[in-house]
C-alpha cells in the first residue's frame, strides 16, 4: 500500500469534487429525472416543464409494464439472446484466452492487439461490416454456395442469428480480458508441479486451472451478459423486423410511439436488471490492488 | 492432431474478429457502385466522395470537438479523483471507485435518455452542450482507472522522500508525481478519445438533427444509401483509432490500459 | 522509469502535450461557432432518393437563388421523429418548417402551440391550392404533393398484373412480399385496406388485423424507409407488395422489370405537408419558402419531374406524367380523424412486425 504524506482531508475532498460533481450531475440527477418521468401518468411529449410537475404521478406505467405481454415477451427474448451471446463468447473466448496465457512478448502483444480491435473500432463499423458479410450475396453465403453446402442463399441478415453474431463479435474482447486476467493469477509453479508429478495436461487443467479461473469466468460471463442485454445499436442494424430486442422497444417509445413516460419506465426496468447483474459482477471480479 | 485443430480454431477465431473491419476497408477501395465482394476493381473515389459530403465532414468535426472537449474536462477531473482515491481510507476508496466506475454500469441507452430528460428539466437543450456533458461522463472511468494504475506503479516512498526534503504537497505533485504518472494519464486520455469518437449509443438521443456525430451520420446514411462511401468513412475512423492506439503504444505501451 | 528514456525523441511527451494543450482551447472556443448553423439558413425536412432529387431541383435550389438563404434539408429520421423534435423544442425550434407525411400529420395538427395557423395572407399561393389540401389540415398545415400508395409487382416474375389488394394474400407469393413498417409511409393504410377487404372499415379494423396476422409470415421484409426496397427489388428478392407510385416508376426507369398498379379497391392517398413552427425566428423566410414551393412553376416542375400529384390546381401535367398521375379525387381517402393513428402504429409494431 502507498504511504502518502499526510494530506488534510479537506484537500482529498476537494480533489474528488470535480469528478464527484460530474457523476452527481450527469448520472445521479438525470437518472432521478428519468425515474420521475416514469412516474408521470398523463404526460405528453413537449409539455412545458411546469405543466409536467403539475401533472399526475403514480405507478401506472410500471403496472402496465408487468402486464404488457408484448414487452415482457421481448424482455425474455432479449435475456435468451443475451444468454446465447454469452455462451458464444465463452466458447470462442476460452481457447483464445488460453493461447494468450501461454504466450509472451511480441507475439502475445500482437495477438492481444488483434483481439482488442472490436473495442477500438466503432460498433457501427463492425455492424456495417457484418451486414456486408451476411448479406444474400455476401461472403458467407457465397462461400457456402461455392462449397456446395447450400443451393439458395441463407437469410442471415436481419435476423436473430445476425444479432448474435454481431454481439459475440463486439463482446468477445470483454470475455477474453476477464478470462485472461483470471488465468494470469494462476501461479505457473503450481501447474508445473502438478505436471512433474505425472498429471496429464487435461487433468492439470481440470483440477487446477479451471477452479482457480472460475472467478474470472463468472465475472466475464456477468459482464458480457449485462452488455448483451442492454445492446441497442448492433440489434438495430442487424436485427429483423420491428423491435427484436428490449432496448429497441425502449427506443421505439421515444421516437415512434410518443409514449415517453412508459418508455422511461422501461428504461428504469432495464437499469434495474442491469444493476443486479453488474452488482454480481463487482462482487466476483477481483480488482488489482492499489 | 489436437495441435493442428487448436491452431485451426484459433485461426478461425482471428478471422472472425478481424473480418468485419477488413471487409469495410476492402469495400472502401472497391470500384463498384453496389457493395459486393469480391470487388471488381480498386479506387480511391469513395474517399473523395465521402469526405466531399458536408454531412460527413461536419459530423467528423463535431465528433472531434466533442472528444477533445470531453477530454479537457475529464482528464483533470479524473486525475484529481484518482489522487483523492489514493489518499483515502480503504472504505472510502472502495466507495469512490464504485462511484467513478458508475458510468460503465448504466446501460448506454438508459444514460442517453436520462441525460436528455435531465437537460430538458433544467432547460439546457443545446445539443453540443449535451454531447459534451455525456461524453465527459462516459470517459471518466477510463481516465480514473489508468491514472490509478499509474499511481500504483510509482516507486514507493518517492513522494515521501521529496516531502522529507521539504517540498510542499503541490511541489511533490508537480515535480514528482505528475511526471511519473503522465504516461498512464495520456494512455487513459487517448483511450478516452477513441471511446468518445466511436461512441454511438450515448449520443443517440442527444444530437441535434442538424449536426450528428460521425458514427451517427454513418448510421443515418446507411439507411438510405448503398454505395461504399460508408465503408470509406469507416476506414478513416479505423485508421484514426489505430493511429491513436499506436501513438499510445509508442509512448507508454498498451499494457497500461489493460490493468 | 524506463519509459521516459525509450520514447522516440521526435514524438516526445512534451511535444504531444504541447500540441494537445494548444488544440484544446481552440476546440473549446471554436466549438459553438462551428457547430451552430451559419446565418441565413432555414431548416426543413425532406424525403430521400428520387424524391429528394426533384425536390431540390424544383423547390430548394431555385428558392435559395431567389432569396439568398440556404435551406438545410434533413432527410434522416422520419416524420414521427421530426414531429417529436418539433414538440420537444417548441420554444426554440430546431426545424423551422417540418415537412411531414400522413398519418403523423394528424398528431401534428392536434398539438397545441407547436405550429402556426396559416392563411392566404401569409401564403398568397394558398388560394390556388385545392381547398381539400388546406382544410384537411384545419388550416394548420398546407399540402405540397400527394402520392398514390398501390401495388408494385415484378413483371418478369408475375405474368398477369394484379388488380386487387386481396392478391397479396395469394400463397404463391409467400416470402416475396414487401410491405412498409410504420417508419415508412403506408403501413397504417395497409391495415385499413386489409379491413375493407374483409368487411371492416376505418372504425372497425379487427378484420384487418386478423388478415395481416395471417399475411405477416409471408412478408420478406417490412421495410423501414423508402430506400430499403431498392436493392431488394434490383436483386429480385421480392415480387410484389405495397409502395408509392413514383418510387416504383423511379426504379422502373432505371431498367428494373417492375410496374405499378392502382388496385380496384383504390390507392390510398399519401400526403406531404408543410407545418410552420410557431416560434421559428425565420418566420418571413419560411413563409416565403412555402409560398414558393406552392407556386405554379415549382409545383409543375416537381410534379412532372417526379410524376406525383401536386396541390396547386393550376399546375399542368404533360406527357407521361399525365398518365402516371391520377387526379386526387380518384384516390382513396381515409378519414383518419375517426381513429387514433398512434394506436394503429403501435399495434402494427406489436402484432405485425414484431
Amino acid at each position: 500500500m502507498c504511504s502518502a504524506t499526510r494530506t488534510p482531508r479537506i484537500a482529498t475532498f476537494m480533489l474528488a469534487m470535480p469528478a464527484l460533481s460530474l457523476v452527481a450531475g450527469l448520472i445521479v440527477f438525470p437518472t432521478v429525472g428519468l425515474f420521475v418521468l416514469s412516474l408521470a401518468e398523463n404526460f405528453s411529449p413537449g409539455d412545458p416543464v411546469d405543466q409536467f410537475f403539475a401533472g399526475r404521478f403514480g405507478w401506472a406505467n410500471y403496472v402496465r409494464l408487468v402486464t404488457d405481454e408484448f414487452v415482457i415477451g421481448r424482455l425474455l427474448r432479449t435475456l435468451v439472446i443475451g444468454a446465447i451471446v454469452t455462451l458464444g463468447t465463452f466458447i470462442v473466448g476460452v481457447p483464445l484466452a488460453m493461447a494468450l496465457w501461454r504466450m509472451s512478448g511480441r507475439a502475445k502483444a500482437l495477438l492481444l492487439a488483434v483481439t482488442l480491435t472490436p473495442l477500438l473500432v466503432s460498433i457501427v463499423v463492425s455492424a456495417y461490416g457484418w451486414s456486408v458479410l451476411l448479406g444474400q450475396r455476401g461472403i458467407v453465403n457465397e462461400t457456402l454456395r461455392s462449397l456446395g453446402l447450400i443451393s439458395r442463399p441463407l437469410k442471415l441478415m436481419h435476423s436473430d442469428i445476425a444479432i448474435i453474431i454481431g454481439l459475440v463479435h463486439i463482446l468477445l474482447p470483454f470475455m477474453v480480458l476477464n478470462l485472461l486476467a483470471a488465468l494470469e493469477r494462476v501461479p505457473r509453479v503450481v501447474l508445473e508441479a502438478a505436471s512433474t508429478l505425472g498429471a496429464s495436461p487435461l487433468r492439470v487443467h481440470a483440477a487446477i486451472t479451471l477452479p482457480l479461473a472460475a472467478a474470472g469466468t463468472r465475472s466475464g460471463v456477468l459482464l458480457v451478459f449485462s452488455l448483451a442485454v442492454a445492446a441497442f445499436v448492433t440489434p438495430a442494424i442487424l436485427g429483423g423486423n420491428g423491435t427484436p430486442v428490449f432496448p429497441m422497444v425502449i427506443y421505439d417509445q421515444f421516437s415512434g410511439s410518443f409514449q415517453w413516460a412508459y418508455g422511461a419506465a422501461l428504461a428504469i426496468a432495464l437499469l434495474a436488471i442491469s444493476s443486479v447483474i453488474v452488482a454480481l459482477y463487482l462482487a466476483t471480479a477481483r480488482r488489482g490492488t492499489y | 492432431m489436437l495441435r493442428w485443430a487448436t491452431f485451426a480454431w484459433l485461426g478461425l477465431t482471428l478471422v472472425f474478429i478481424a473480418a468485419p473491419t477488413l471487409i469495410a476497408i476492402v469495400v472502401a477501395f472497391s470500384s463498384a457502385e453496389l457493395v459486393k465482394f469480391p470487388p471488381d476493381g480498386y479506387t480511391f473515389k469513395w474517399f473523395a466522395s465521402a469526405w466531399g459530403k458536408e454531412l460527413f465532414w461536419r459530423a467528423a468535426l463535431v465528433s472531434l470537438l466533442v472528444a477533445l472537449s470531453a477530454m479537457a474536462i475529464t482528464v483533470p477531473a479524473g486525475v484529481a479523483a484518482a489522487l483523492a482515491i489514493r489518499r483515502s481510507s480503504v472504505a472510502t476508496r472502495r466507495m469512490l471507485e464504485l462511484v467513478f466506475m458508475s458510468p460503465l454500469l448504466v446501460p448506454a441507452i438508459v444514460l442517453s435518455l436520462a441525460i436528455l430528460v435531465g437537460s430538458v428539466l433544467i432547460g439546457a437543450t443545446d445539443a453540443p452542450l449535451r454531447l459534451w456533458a455525456a461524453h465527459s461522463i462516459i470517459v471518466l472511468p477510463y481516465v480514473v482507472r489508468t491514472t490509478l494504475a499509474s499511481l500504483a506503479g510509482m516507486p514507493p516512498g518517492v513522494e515521501e522522500a521529496a516531502a522529507t526534503q521539504g517540498a510542499s504537497p503541490w511541489q511533490v505533485f508537480r515535480y514528482i508525481t505528475l511526471p511519473l504518472i503522465t504516461p498512464g494519464v495520456l494512455a487513459g486520455a487517448a483511450f478516452a478519445f477513441i471511446i468518445s469518437f466511436d461512441n454511438v449509443s450515448v449520443s443517440l438521443f442527444l444530437v441535434n438533427q442538424k449536426t450528428p456525430t460521425l458514427p451517427l451520420a454513418i448510421m443515418n446514411y446507411v439507411e438510405y444509401n448503398f454505395d461504399p462511401s460508408v465503408a470509406a468513412i469507416s476506414t478513416t475512423m479505423v485508421a484514426l483509432s489505430l493511429a491513436v492506439a499506436w501513438l499510445v503504444e509508442r509512448m507508454v505501451g498498451l499494457r497500461r490500459i489493460l490493468q | 522509469m524506463k519509459q521516459i528514456h525509450s520514447v522516440n525523441p521526435n514524438l516526445g511527451r512534451r511535444g504531444i502535450l504541447k500540441a494537445v494543450a494548444a488544440v484544446v482551447p481552440v476546440a473549446l472556443a471554436g466549438f459553438p461557432a462551428i457547430v451552430r448553423a451559419q446565418t441565413k439558413t432555414i431548416t426543413t425536412t425532406g424525403y430521400g432518393g428520387v424524391y429528394e432529387k426533384h425536390y431540390r431541383a424544383n423547390v430548394v435550389e431555385p428558392w435559395e437563388k431567389k432569396s439568398g438563404y440556404k435551406v438545410n434539408v434533413i432527410t434522416t429520421g422520419g416524420a414521427d421523429q421530426w414531429l417529436a423534435n418539433a414538440m420537444v423544442n417548441r420554444a426554440k425550434p430546431e426545424i423551422d418548417v417540418p415537412f411531414l407525411s400522413l398519418p403523423v400529420t394528424h398528431s401534428a395538427i392536434k398539438s397545441d402551440g407547436v405550429f402556426l395557423d396559416l392563411d392566404e395572407k401569409m401564403i398568397p399561393n394558398a388560394k390556388y391550392v385545392d381547398p381539400f389540401f388546406f382544410d384537411f389540415f384545419d388550416r394548420k398545415a398546407i399540402g405540397f404533393n400527394y402520392a398514390p400508395y398501390g401495388i408494385f409487382y415484378r413483371t418478369d416474375q408475375i405474368k398477369t398484373a394484379p388488380t386487387s389488394w386481396a392478391e397479396l394474400w395469394k400463397p404463391e407469393y409467400a416470402g416475396k412480399i414487401l410491405l412498409p413498417d410504420t417508419t415508412s409511409g403506408g403501413a397504417e393504410e395497409t391495415v385499413v385496406i386489409a379491413a375493407i377487404l374483409n368487411g371492416g372499415s376505418v372504425t372497425n379494423l379487427d378484420p384487418g388485423w386478423a388478415a395481416l396476422r395471417k399475411l405477416k409470415d409471408n412478408v420478406h421484409r417490412f421495410f423501414k424507409n423508402n430506400n430499403e426496397p431498392v436493392p431488394m427489388l434490383q436483386r429480385g428478392e421480392a415480387s410484389i407488395g405495397g409502395w408509392y407510385s413514383a418510387r416504383v416508376f423511379g426504379l422502373k426507369d432505371t431498367g428494373v422489370p417492375i410496374d405499378f398498379v392502382t388496385p380496384k379497391e383504390g390507392a390510398p392517398i399519401g400526403l406531404l405537408s408543410f407545418h410552420v413552427a410557431r416560434n421559428t425566428p425565420n418566420r418571413d423566410a419560411v413563409l416565403d419558402f412555402v409560398n414558393f414551393a406552392l407556386s405554379k412553376e415549382a409545383q409543375e416542375g416537381f410534379g412532372n419531374g417526379i410524376e406525383y400529384g401536386v396541390c396547386n390546381r393550376l399546375a399542368e401535367f404533360k406527357g407521361r406524367a399525365k398518365e402516371r398521375v391520377p387526379p386526387h379525387d380518384k384516390l382513396l381517402r381515409i378519414d383518419w380523424r375517426k381513429v387514433e393513428i398512434a394506436k394503429i402504429s403501435e399495434r402494427y409494431r406489436r402484432e405485425i412486425t414484431g
